[in-house]
């Protein structure tokens, strides 16, 4: 619903045809899959026609609580979402499950802060993403000075990113403090002094 | 001060009114391709048309009250083996298990055409209730998983208030206390709340959990208010979801539902949102943007937009009811 675009003239004839195809056939296609999921159909000719769909639709929520019934390659499924993403940025379901895979897949987590830093790029106030870059920070285990930096960057960039300054804040009171900093008074300072820019 | 004469301004508002019901009564029928992303929601598609009609005072012949009731009783499932039950999307998703945001928005239809909910099966909607809580007080929204957050915890409180609750004795089905330690956590430093712990406060969510305290009596932190009031943009009038963002029509809900329920709707200039939402009308079309101009109208911006207008103009409208979401008339029907 959020982020359409303008419709700047009506469809022609074929094109509404060509719709009403798509719709019949998206339409087959989800009543497929799910009587094959009432079969407990796990094969990987129907994980296919799930990801097909999904890439349609990625709001489909039961589709996606379907998949993970399946044998699932983490791979597989990053590229799945990535692409998923791509088409809507905002859909609860396609991060979720990408969340979902990063948990049983740790060693991948450190790779998914460039991706977030990309989707931050096309839109900063994402806050799916930046929900998304805490959980992947923490499993990575970035380190403090890099999550700052990260948000630093981004305040550079759009003094006005709140996103950014509430990273900041959930890192608390380590937020902008040097090593020389030898009480809280001076790093609440350095704070205040970025605020007031 | 010149004034319009009553039937004029009377033949005005109704040519006003009657491009938005025409908008609204499309939708019900058919969805384009636009709503593709709603296919697995399509009864809360069916909700904003149902009380969107409502608000407007636009009356649905009894023939078609019976269709969408029974429709929406065709969405009903119960998992026999577990006892648990609820709502699903729609037609196009067969064999699924209920899903929590559907059932809230099921029983609203219900409740606003005036069935009594006597086809419910309120045993099984409370088994799953209880069983969509998460250790940590939160709830997912379906049987088979998926994510966690604040929309789902309002559905749950909403849901008992519809369905379940007629006095204020009775309990509801799951635990409240867990529920507001869950609240708490998603309370922002700057008063507002996000989806889950730690992320950014958001109208969205700051709406799920004040509504969701103020439905189980649960005491609601003042802080909220000033977040809230800080919503209205200085120059553009209407309310934004975030700090530095753009006023967008729906949060004239999200927000002006979170003050009206707090009892501070005049915290904020409501002439200023009220003259943002009109500006995101559709004069042709009927219904509403979410930005002026910017956009096409959609059935959820629309929707917001006239629950916004229900409160600014009470006397032409029926007023929507900030906490449940459906018109306010219905509430004595709700407690015996």
């Amino acid at each position: 619903m959020h982020g359409r675009k303008r419709l700047t003239k009506p469809l022609s004839a074929e094109e509404v045809a060509g719709q009403r195809a798509k719709a019949e056939k998206y339409r087959k296609l989800m009543s497929h899959v799910l009587a094959a999921r009432k079969r407990g159909d796990r094969s990987r000719e129907t994980l296919g026609i799930v990801s097909k769909l999904l890439v349609v639709n990625a709001d489909a929520y039961t589709l996606w609580n379907y998949r993970r019934e399946f044998e699932l390659e983490a791979k597989e499924e990053l590229q799945l979402t990535a692409q998923c993403l791509e088409k809507n940025p905002k859909s609860y379901a396609a991060w979720y499950h990408r969340r979902w895979i990063l948990a049983r897949h740790p060693e991948l987590a450190a790779a998914e802060l460039e991706l977030c830093a990309q989707f931050l790029e096309a839109d900063e106030r994402n806050f799916h993403c930046w929900n998304h870059r805490r959980f992947a920070s923490t499993l990575a285990k970035e380190a403090d000075d890099d999550v700052v930096r990260f948000a630093l960057e981004k305040l550079d960039a759009n003094f006005s990113n709140y996103s950014a300054f509430h990273q900041l804040a959930q890192r608390g009171a380590h937020v902008v403090q040097d090593d020389d900093d030898d009480d809280d008074d001076a790093a609440a300072t350095k704070n205040l002094d970025l605020v007031a820019q | 001060r010149r004034t319009m004469d009553p039937k004029r301004e009377e033949a005005l508002f109704d040519r006003w009114r009657r491009r938005h019901v025409r908008f609204f009564r499309l939708h019900l029928e058919t969805l384009s391709h636009h709503y593709l992303s709603l296919d697995t929601s399509r009864v809360t598609a069916l909700y904003f048309c149902i009380v969107g009609l409502e608000a407007l005072r636009e009356a649905l012949s009894a023939g078609e009250r019976q269709r969408v009731i029974d429709w929406v009783y065709g969405m009903q499932v119960v998992d026999e083996a577990t006892g648990r039950g609820g709502f699903r999307g729609g037609t196009s998703v067969e064999g699924v298990a209920p899903h929590i945001a559907m059932t809230y928005t099921a029983l609203a239809i219900l409740v606003s055409l005036g069935d009594d909910l006597s086809r419910v099966r309120k045993d099984a909607v409370a088994k799953e209730l209880k069983a969509l809580q998460r250790p940590d007080g939160s709830f997912t929204a379906a049987a088979d998983g998926g994510e966690q957050d604040a929309r789902f915890a309002y559905c749950a409180c909403a849901i008992s208030r519809l369905l379940l609750l007629r006095t204020t004795r009775e309990p509801f089905p799951f635990d409240v206390d867990e529920l507001e330690k869950h609240i708490d956590a998603c309370r922002g430093h700057d008063g507002g709340y996000g989806l889950t712990p730690h992320s950014e406060s958001h109208g969205g969510s700051t709406f799920c959990c004040v509504a969701a305290l103020l439905l189980t009596d649960r005491p609601v932190d003042d802080a909220v208010l000033d977040w809230c009031a800080l919503r209205q943009h200085a120059t553009k009038g209407g309310f934004g979801g975030r700090p530095n963002k753009d006023p967008d029509s729906c949060y004239a809900f999200w927000i002006g539902a979170s003050l009206r329920a707090l009892g501070a709707a005049d915290v904020i200039d409501a002439c200023a949102v009220t003259a943002f939402v009109f500006s995101c009308e559709s004069k042709i079309l009927g219904g509403f943007a979410k930005y002026p101009t910017e956009a096409p109208p959609d059935l959820l911006h629309s929707f917001y937009s006239i629950c916004w207008l229900s409160w600014a103009y009470p006397g032409n409208f029926h007023a929507i009811d900030p906490l449940l979401g459906i018109c306010a008339r219905h509430l004595p029907s709700l407690s015996d």
